[in-house]
């Protein structure tokens, strides 16, 4: 066993953090000037000859000039995909796995004819993009992730029915979700839900104080239904709010307000429409 | 003399900063030839950071860099670029670091994440459940000594921590551990409190210390 195995973990940190500066010593920038045209290939391969060693050779293929058209073809590429970003169909518009694995399941002929309910093995997976924005008051969170693993409620009439319509749920069914964030952050965050009725009436504010909030950011809400939202019969745009205490929203008013303008500080993930149906 | 000048000039793009923050915004808002100037600035660097990143990992697993190079490289700039751009915006030089630099750390973050097999997503498709946030925490030293026999386990440990290190971590661990500033300056640039720094080396630490516990996955 090495001496450098009982570090005690500052010491842990203290060795990464030498190797990280030696990869930094070593990191071989001056080929950075290759690509971008400013430099030949001899030349820095020359130079850096007794640092590189046995990658010379590699290096000289990895980091040759970057020719004109394929700047270009990146510019392009990445116009589009700062354009494509832009437009809300394309960057809140969640991803249904549910959907994907259903289609498998009924090619593989899994649910033929079921006439009762049925349920769903239980994980639907949303993309949900980042809001757009800037560090605004201060506050840069990452984009959410939600991930529904409680079962739903499926009705299912034939083999060939299909069923597109939203998740449906018993009052009393328990909601198992997971909110993970794209990358690990600081902030003590809260979790606000804005409710709203699909075809017409009065949407709704709940804040949901018995979520666990992870170290990492991470949100478990679990619970009933009826206990954790407290919705009647009917279809819901279930908005999940996530931020600080004092940058949620207070009032019905102002949630909708932050749900339009998707301020800093604030992640607003892709409405989840479900279906609340009595028993 | 000023030849000399000049040629310094030409390399060391902290005397040289030839995308303002201006620019970089003009960019991200869609003006063409701005986006062209940024892609002539940080692909050469994003280039080079992916290039090295696989030539290290190139040994251990048989990988041809060649041949993986132009994907990285491209899946890195729409990684920088992506949410409009929310990370190249939060970019300023007066917080001491040229474009360059900032966006050779993100790569490095970036590359890991790839190469540690993440999607975007800390835990991958996987929600994390409760019971498993402190797992790992507590083991005895032994496992963490058989991990750290050779710097090459002290490498790939660097690389998991950088996969899992949010972008203010990404930053705060190259301020405190790498480039070794006062917690002082630490606080300033990073318009962080002494109390929040103080937590979050403490977060860095256990995690470290889990991760040093968990097998790596080659």
């Amino acid at each position: 066993m090495s001496d450098q195995s009982q570090l005690p973990p500052d010491d842990l940190l203290g060795s990464l953090g030498a190797l990280a500066r030696e990869q930094d010593a070593e990191h071989p920038r001056a080929w950075e000037e290759v690509v971008a045209g400013q430099r030949s290939v001899a030349d820095v391969r020359a130079e850096r000859a007794d640092v590189d060693g046995k990658n010379a050779e590699l290096y000289a293929e990895l980091f040759a000039p970057v020719a004109e058209d394929e700047r270009e073809r990146l510019t392009d590429l990445l116009a589009d995909a700062l354009a494509s970003d832009t437009k809300p169909e394309s960057s809140s518009k969640p991803i249904s796995l549910a959907a994907e694995r259903e289609k498998r399941s009924r090619r593989r002929g899994w649910v033929a004819g079921l006439t009762t309910l049925a349920t769903a093995a239980g994980l639907a997976f949303w993309l949900l993009p980042g809001s757009p924005g800037s560090s605004g008051e201060g506050v840069n969170l990452p984009s959410y992730e939600l991930t529904v693993r409680n079962r739903t409620v499926e009705a299912k009439r034939s083999a060939d029915t299909k069923s597109q319509g939203p998740n449906r749920y018993h009052p009393d069914s328990e909601l198992n979700w997971a909110l993970n964030p794209q990358t690990t952050h600081e902030y003590a965050v809260k979790l606000a839900v804005l409710l709203t009725p699909v075809g017409g009436g009065e949407a709704q504010l709940r804040k949901l104080e018995r979520v666990q909030v992870q170290q990492s950011g991470a949100i478990q809400v679990r619970g009933s239904v009826q206990e954790l939202l407290g919705l009647d019969d009917g279809v819901w745009d279930v908005q999940l709010l996530v931020g600080p205490a004092d940058l949620l929203p207070q009032t019905l008013e102002q949630a909708q307000r932050l749900v339009a303008d998707k301020p800093a500080g604030i992640e607003v993930v892709a409405p989840y429409r479900l279906e609340v149906v009595a028993r | 003399m000023f030849g000399a000048f000049a040629v310094c000039v030409a390399r060391c793009d902290r005397f040289r900063p030839l995308v303002t923050p201006l620019q970089v915004r003009q960019a991200l808002d869609g003006n063409r030839s701005s986006l062209r100037a940024l892609v002539d600035e940080i692909l050469p660097v994003v280039r080079v950071e992916v290039g090295v990143a696989l030539t290290r990992r190139a040994a251990v697993q048989r990988r041809d860099p060649r041949q993986e190079i132009d994907d990285f490289t491209q899946e890195v700039l729409v990684y920088l670029l992506k949410d409009q751009g929310k990370l190249l915006r939060t970019w300023d030089p007066d917080r001491g670091r040229s474009l360059k630099s900032f966006v050779r750390l993100l790569t490095r973050q970036r590359v890991s994440r790839i190469l540690q097999g993440f999607k975007g997503n800390p835990w991958s498709h996987e929600p994390t459940e409760p019971s498993d946030f402190d797992a790992g925490v507590g083991k005895p030293r032994t496992d963490q000594a058989r991990q750290l026999e050779s710097r090459e386990e002290l490498r790939l440990l660097l690389e998991r921590l950088r996969a899992r290190l949010n972008e203010r971590g990404l930053f705060l661990f190259q301020l405190i551990y790498v480039e070794q500033r006062p917690i002082k300056e630490v606080c300033q640039t990073m318009g962080m409190t002494r109390s929040a720094v103080d937590a979050w080396n403490s977060r860095v630490r256990k995690q470290a210390r889990e991760l040093a516990n968990t097998p790596s996955k080659r």
